[in-house]
């Protein structure tokens, strides 16, 4: 069977992730990037004789690479160099679409149009004489409508005749004026000479638009650096004669070829259609009204993530209960036994439990992606994010971090520079996740009685500010890079698509599962060992490895008040942050609530509180981190700073509430 | 026809676009080129986020936000006509 790799491509929001779901069913997976964090899609089809492979490159509106995103689908097209490309074009918005497909084929590749969402321009009244389109652009257009698996056979086979061969490719020329066509000329002719693989009336394009990238691509080749020199003396040249940059010369050469073909292929009927997108944001981006809705949205969320799983939660922990029951009775080696009961159900157990709320905060996720409400979030919040160092889009990765840290870093990959991606990553593990609020309840309910919600929502508006305050420091001092743009669509709202939203959520969930679950297991088995060894003694026994550990760290810990017990606690917490609970209960037995109320004074409890809210993340989000960052240096920084906050808050905390009770 | 900055249109208002700012910096070119923000184009104003900023355009028959700082290095000719 012959093999074919096909890149897909299109602008955001053409539906290019439904098409591909259509083409590639749920037989995907999902990598990163070679060097960058972002995600890497592959899916397979068999098709008549042909595996074809399909590479999901990252929307795009055009190949002048200012993001990661629009850098990797733009090195994929131009230096890996798939047999086909299949480029996804919104029929309901045919001009700007047409922008990345004309660079397309300027770059020499086999483009195969997906003319997607031909209802919608239908609606509109957008009428496309595809064979007349295809004429003028020399390509082959299969119309399709993704939502409806409309087209996908006729795709396969037209990228089959465009593998083998069998389709002729007569691309139009874009004609610009005199002055760049002629320093194209002269460019071209002297890139010929040292690169062969890539299109060089294309190169030379992009060296007069100052791409960057290709500016740096070319320097790197011998010789190059004079071709470059030559090129940027042409800018000049042509911005003192046309009074422009070259860049918007070309570009606007380019759209006036489309709108050229535009009136000779699209017809418009008027129909007279209410514009519901328009009418849902003169609600949802209201000046007054948009925040009290974002806020009743947030909170439906929660809502839906918690109540909805809830049933299987606790399905899930009585399963667990009983296997520890069945075990518990069974005749076996006792060290064995207490490994599976101590450590795998009640340690490993404990965090399975979360598994439902994860995948159903991922499903709302999903659909508020695919409906299009989160380019509305970062539009209504882009100004007040910004006084923090942040952007618009840093304020999902907040909100998903209330429910799990995980799913919150993970979001962060749509911010466009990487300055203010990494700053959004590295304060989020201060916003207190659904983790730390049983540890928080618990300790408060102890403590401050009727008090005892507001000292635990106290916690939630200190994780805000501190997340915001560590933002602006970070930004200040270490991420100093320069503010990424706001110039970014705002897509009209879509019914969300079953199948997209499973398929995302399946893709997250499950990499989460695989991800956190096998740190999360290796993590118990050593807690179990630590508090099981040596041989013989009491589990969490005073002579137990985790006693001579907490004795280890209650020292440091002595300032604030934390006995070994709290020490261990805490240092097992690390693995997730809901076994502090389990350790206490372990370490201390039945009448641990009690022994604990004895313990500290209410202002020690308070600090305890903010220390728990604070100190290192949980190790399955380090691990996220560490992904999501490529890097060991920022993991660490996270682990450090949140070490030295926490101290230095609870410390001052501790003295504080002292003063006021 | 008075020459003004992509932010100073008010709700509802179009202009052409003429020109961009000799300051603009590099990375915003290639972002107005890509969207679709080149000369001649027709924006209409649709609205000013929470305080102000970002603004929400439609141009080419679909909806931008930019950031009041950005819309600004765009230099357009306002249309008469609709309020």
């Amino acid at each position: 069977m012959k093999e074919i790799v096909v890149a897909v491509i299109g602008n955001p929001n053409v539906g290019k992730s439904t098409l591909f779901n259509e083409l590639t069913g749920a037989k995907q997976y999902i990598g990163n990037w070679p060097g960058v964090t972002v995600e890497k899609k592959e899916g397979e089809k068999i098709f008549g004789d042909y595996k074809i492979r399909f590479v999901d490159l990252p929307g795009t509106y055009g190949l002048g690479a200012s993001s990661i995103d629009e850098r990797i689908a733009r090195d994929y097209i131009v230096f890996e160099k798939p047999d086909v490309i299949v480029n996804i074009v919104d029929a309901s918005n045919l001009d700007r679409n047409l922008y990345l497909t004309l660079e397309l084929i300027e770059t020499g590749a086999r483009v195969v149009i997906a003319l997607n969402m031909m209802d919608i321009a239908e609606s509109k009244g957008i009428n496309i004489d595809v064979d007349a389109l295809s004429k003028e652009l020399g390509v082959p257009i299969v119309p399709t409508i993704a939502t409806k698996g409309v087209g996908i056979d006729e795709l396969c086979s037209v990228i089959i005749k465009v593998a083998e061969g069998k389709i002729r490719y007569r691309p139009p020329k874009v004609k610009y004026p005199d002055t760049i066509e002629k320093a194209i000329m002269e460019i071209s002719g002297l890139l010929s000479r040292i690169t062969k693989d890539i299109n060089t009336r294309w190169l030379a394009i992009k060296l007069l638009m100052q791409d960057k990238g290709i500016v740096e691509y070319i320097e790197g080749i011998e010789g190059g650096e004079e071709i470059v020199s030559v090129a940027r003396s042409y800018v000049e040249k042509i911005r003192s004669e046309l009074g422009e940059d070259p860049l918007f010369v070309i570009a606007e050469a380019r759209y006036g070829v489309i709108s050229e073909m535009m009136q000779r292929v699209v017809s418009r009927a008027y129909v007279e259609a209410v514009d519901i997108s328009d009418l849902l944001d003169r609600v949802l981006t209201h000046k007054i009204l948009g925040l009290p809705i974002f806020f009743a949205i947030l909170w439906s969320v929660f809502l839906f993530t918690f109540n909805v799983a809830a049933p299987i939660v606790d399905g899930i922990d009585l399963l667990f209960g009983w296997m520890g029951e069945i075990i518990g009775s069974w005749d076996i080696n006792p060290l064995l036994k207490s490994f599976l009961v101590d450590g795998v159900i009640s340690g490993f157990g404990s965090v399975l439990v979360f598994v439902p709320n994860i995948f159903f905060l991922f499903l709302a996720m999903a659909i508020l992606e695919d409906v299009g409400y989160m380019s509305r979030v970062a539009f209504n919040l882009d100004r007040i994010m910004r006084k923090f160092g942040l952007h618009g889009k840093s304020v999902i990765p907040m909100v998903l971090g209330f429910g799990c840290n995980i799913p919150g870093i993970m979001s962060a990959r749509t911010i466009e520079s990487e300055e203010d991606r990494l700053t959004t990553i590295l304060v989020n593990p201060l916003i207190p996740c659904s983790a730390r609020l049983p540890v928080l309840i618990m300790i408060a309910s102890i403590f401050f009685g009727r008090y005892a919600p507001l000292a635990v929502f106290s916690m939630y508006v200190l994780g805000i500010f501190l997340a915001l305050f560590m933002a602006i420091l970070i930004r200040k001092i270490i991420l100093r890079g320069v503010v990424s743009p706001f110039v970014m669509e705002l897509p009209p709202y879509r019914l969300p698509s079953t199948k997209t939203v499973t398929i995302h959520m399946w893709n997250r969930g499950s990499k989460f599962l695989k991800k956190a679950g096998y740190i999360i297991f290796s993590a118990t088995v050593i807690i179990w060992a630590l508090a099981a060894l040596p041989p013989g003694v009491e589990f969490g026994g005073p002579e137990s490895y985790a006693s001579i550990l907490g004795r280890l760290i209650e020292p440091i810990l002595r300032p604030l008040g934390y006995n070994w017990q709290i020490a261990v606690a805490l240092f097992f917490g690390f693995i997730a942050k809901e076994v502090f609970i389990d350790v206490l209960g372990m370490l201390m037995g039945e009448d641990h609530e009690a022994q604990l109320g004895a313990m500290l004074s209410p202002a020690q409890a308070y600090g305890l509180m903010v220390f728990v809210v604070v100190y290192v993340p949980c190790l399955a989000s380090l691990a996220t981190i560490k992904s999501e960052t490529g890097s060991w240096k920022w993991t660490i920084f996270v682990c450090l700073y949140e070490l030295i906050l926490a101290f230095i808050l609870a410390f001052a905390f501790t003295g504080l509430v002292g003063l006021i009770i | 026809m008075p020459v003004l900055r992509l932010d100073e249109l008010s709700d509802g208002e179009s202009a052409e676009i003429i020109g961009y700012d000799d300051e603009t910096p590099p990375n915003l070119k290639i972002r107005f080129v890509s969207m679709g923000l080149t000369r001649g184009v027709v924006v209409e104003m649709i609205r000013r986020s929470i305080l102000g900023d970002p603004i929400e355009f439609k141009v080419r028959g679909y909806f931008v936000s930019l950031r009041k700082s950005e819309a600004h290095y765009i230099k357009v000719r306002k249309l008469g006509g609709e309020k």
